[in-house]
């Protein structure tokens, strides 16, 4: 909606006015004003909105995604790796969007490196939000 | 209890001379909101929303909506999500005069003065090929997961991804440094929030003021540019002072 990217090409992706709940959530649930004699409400589905946000860095699962995104990098000296592991492992964690980018990735790998995919890039964050 | 009676949705405090014309042209996507005269403050109040999941989570984006149409004209102190005030004569008499003072210094803080977030992330395919580039350790690991039938490698995949979580830590404090250095001379302030996503590089709100906003612009897509290559860049704001308004001289550590 209030999405712009500056003129002139700037890297920069601008948003003005708050598009999304998640860029959100954290700043106006902690900072902000609080006036003691008045309770704050207890909204229905607040710490809904702050579950949705929550990332959990640095436990177990994320070194073990970290290991699955090393494991389908196209690296450019390799032989091709069978497919049939990546397929596996994926399904088994249940990543829907991931498991497209791992095949693409083992599909393609050196047109990967070459001309690294930015539109599955952006949609891998988008699927996380 | 009165007619009156109803539940108001605080946003913030603004003086009461503001003119606030960019919540009159943000209105079709704003809720309606009213300002509360008391003295020279005024406070920025609106229906609170009904009590559902829904009605609360537009109401979280219309919170930050709103004081952001404020700030582009005026000084704001923003309210927390979710005060609620009982009735219009309680906003005078309960919420304002009391701490009239109060919120007068706060208001003075932030004079002239508007929030900007800036958050980084890494481009994954290619902070994690430089981290496997540079480390032998998970070169060789990444070997033996590839030989190791797959229901053994669980421990071989924990310490490669545990060592490429150290070597992006490593990595993100480099870089947040840098680009908090290259920050400094066109901000007041800025500080680091919790970061978002695993591959986020720094979540930093920065405190700048308003006649120095080109220039922090400008400062940011320089060295996006020079970067492009490898993170992404979004910009949040002009917004209230949210991380900075309970610091009294906000300033660089």
């Amino acid at each position: 909606m209030s999405m712009q990217t500056s003129p002139g090409g700037s890297p920069v992706e601008r948003s003005q006015e708050s598009s999304s709940l998640a860029d959100v959530v954290n700043t106006i649930l902690d900072k902000g004003v609080v006036v003691d004699v008045f309770a704050r409400v207890s909204l229905v589905g607040i710490e809904l909105l702050r579950a949705d946000v929550r990332v959990v860095i640095a436990s177990v699962d994320t070194y073990l995604r970290f290991a699955e995104a090393v494991d389908r990098l196209g690296m450019g000296t390799e032989e091709p790796k069978d497919l049939t592991g990546v397929v596996e492992d994926v399904t088994e964690s249940g990543a829907k969007g991931k498991s497209k980018g791992a095949l693409e990735a083992g599909a393609d790998k050196l047109s990967d490196i070459l001309e690294p995919d930015e539109e599955d890039a952006k949609e891998k964050e988008e699927s996380r939000r | 209890m009165s007619d009156e009676q109803r539940n108001l949705w605080v946003y913030g405090i603004v003086p009461a001379d503001a003119s606030l014309e960019e919540i009159e042209r943000r209105s079709d996507r704003l809720p309606k909101v009213e300002v509360v005269e008391a003295g020279d403050l005024a406070a920025i109040v609106g229906d609170a929303p009904e009590e559902d999941a829904k009605a609360t989570r537009d109401q979280a984006l219309a919170h930050a909506r709103v004081l952001e149409a404020a700030v582009a004209d005026t000084s704001v102190v923003p309210f927390r999500f979710g005060i609620i005030v009982g009735a219009d004569d309680e906003i005078a008499t309960e919420l304002i005069e009391p701490r009239r003072d109060e919120f007068k210094q706060l208001l003075d803080r932030v004079d002239g003065r508007v929030q900007m977030v800036l958050k980084v992330y890494y481009d994954e395919d290619t902070v994690l090929r430089e981290i496997v580039d540079s480390d032998e350790e998970v070169k060789q690991l990444r070997e033996a997961m590839k030989e190791t039938p797959e229901e053994a490698t669980r421990d071989v995949r924990v310490q490669i991804g545990e060592r490429v979580n150290n070597a992006l830590e490593e990595r993100r404090q480099r870089d947040s440094a840098e680009i908090a250095e290259q920050l400094k001379g066109v901000s007041v302030a800025g500080t680091a929030e919790g970061l978002e996503k695993e591959f986020m590089v720094v979540n930093a709100p920065f405190l700048v003021e308003r006649d120095k906003l080109e220039e922090f612009e400008e400062a940011v897509d320089g060295f996006a540019q020079e970067r492009q290559d490898r993170m992404h860049f979004r910009l949040l704001g002009p917004m209230p002072a949210y991380n900075f308004i309970d610091v009294e001289e906000p300033a660089w550590a």
